[in-house]
């Protein structure tokens, strides 16, 4: 079973087996950077800190301990620096709104963050997808980690609440929140339009 | 069931959270409910549209081998060290303790530490020659002065400093140290 399998080679590596964590790591590599590219959106950043995710679990090979599924451990880390950055994005963008007010450069439209998709983003992505992106961005960090761990990286209630550190119920209650605020946001497309 | 379901509880069935009693309550609920099976349904096609977002990221081809430097590096810089510490730190414990051993030699040795620089009277006269007699003869300030030398703490090993150049001048043979 993967889940064993994961333990199993995780209590290798820190044993010191290094093939081991290179299994982990081919295993795991795509769907960590995929929930990062949608927790934080720039593709560049997103591969920095799928790197730092795997170094700090190579780091703590030594300390760890097999109570809960592998997983739950790395998308806690991944979590936990995701939140990081959007926190550290925001500051920045507000730090960012008195400097250019001093130069009194540009119209109060430019100081709004910019939101605007990169040209990779604009080749691939329909604007349906756009859409979708917008609603789930839109999220607090909390309710974002939720929905996308829930509906893209498939991870169970129980982990998530793990993940997250709260109860199953208020993951429940975040998915529920987040539901319905996604749900008013993309109401042309769950109403049929926008086709 | 009476009125409408709250609409956690029909959120709740679209995606999977209700224990088989609750869920087999508000599935009989939706099937007499216009009203709340539209909402069910509503969930249902939201999470149609939410499947349309993938990204589908695969990592760069430099991304393996980014994280192979990494890790290595971390390896490297982990593999001199023994207990936390590295080999410089290694090198300079016996050093360390080579010093501490030799210095508490030296104090065992004089029973003080050695004293450099401008004394003060008091250790002048533990090292005073006595005056030499008008009469006396060169062989007896040689010897005089033998001793002078010999009483300095700091030429506390006689044997060994005598081969240094300064001393090696000194006389030798015939002056026997009177005690």
């Amino acid at each position: 079973m993967a889940i064993d399998s994961d333990l199993e080679l995780m209590t290798r590596v820190s044993r010191g087996d290094t093939e081991s964590f290179a299994v982990l790591l081919q295993r795991h590599r795509s769907p960590v950077l995929n929930y990062f590219v949608r927790m934080v959106r720039d593709r560049a950043l997103a591969e920095d800190l799928t790197q730092e995710v795997f170094m700090r679990v190579y780091q703590a090979r030594e300390r760890y301990q097999p109570e809960a599924r592998f997983t739950t451990w790395l998308y806690r880390i991944a979590t936990n620096l995701a939140l990081n950055a959007l926190r550290d994005r925001r500051s920045e963008k507000v730090a960012d709104i008195p400097e250019r007010q001093q130069g009194d450069e540009g119209s109060p439209l430019e100081r709004v963050p910019d939101e605007r998709p990169t040209v990779e983003q604009r080749m691939v992505e329909s604007d349906r997808q756009r859409l979708i992106r917008q609603a789930i961005e839109g999220l607090p960090g909390n309710q974002r980690a939720a929905v996308i761990l829930h509906k893209y990286q498939e991870v169970d209630y129980r982990q998530i609440a793990k993940v997250l550190k709260v109860s199953e119920s208020a993951v429940k209650s975040l998915l529920f929140r987040a539901y319905e605020t996604l749900r008013v946001r993309l109401e042309p497309l769950v109403q049929g339009g926008l086709v | 069931m009476k009125g409408h379901l709250d609409r956690e509880k029909i959120f709740a069935l679209a995606q999977n959270m209700l224990s088989g009693r609750e869920q087999k309550e508000v599935a009989a609920h939706l099937d007499n409910c216009q009203a709340c099976r539209s909402v069910f349904q509503s969930y249902q096609r939201l999470d149609s549209v939410l499947d349309e977002w993938s990204p589908a990221a695969e990592p760069s081809p430099w991304f393996d081998a980014r994280l192979r430097a990494a890790v290595t590096a971390q390896v490297t810089q982990r593999s001199p060290s023994f207990l936390g510490l590295s080999w410089s730190r290694w090198m300079a414990a016996p050093a360390l303790a080579s010093l501490l051993l030799v210095s508490t030699l030296v104090v065992l040795r004089n029973g003080r530490l050695p004293k450099y620089g401008g004394g003060s009277g008091t250790h002048e006269t533990t090292v005073a020659v006595k005056p030499v007699a008008a009469t006396t003869t060169q062989a007896q300030a040689a010897t005089q002065e033998l001793r002078m030398y010999q009483n300095l703490p700091v030429l506390e090993d006689y044997d060994m400093l005598a081969n240094f150049d300064v001393i090696s001048e000194l006389p030798k043979g015939n002056h026997k140290i009177a005690d």
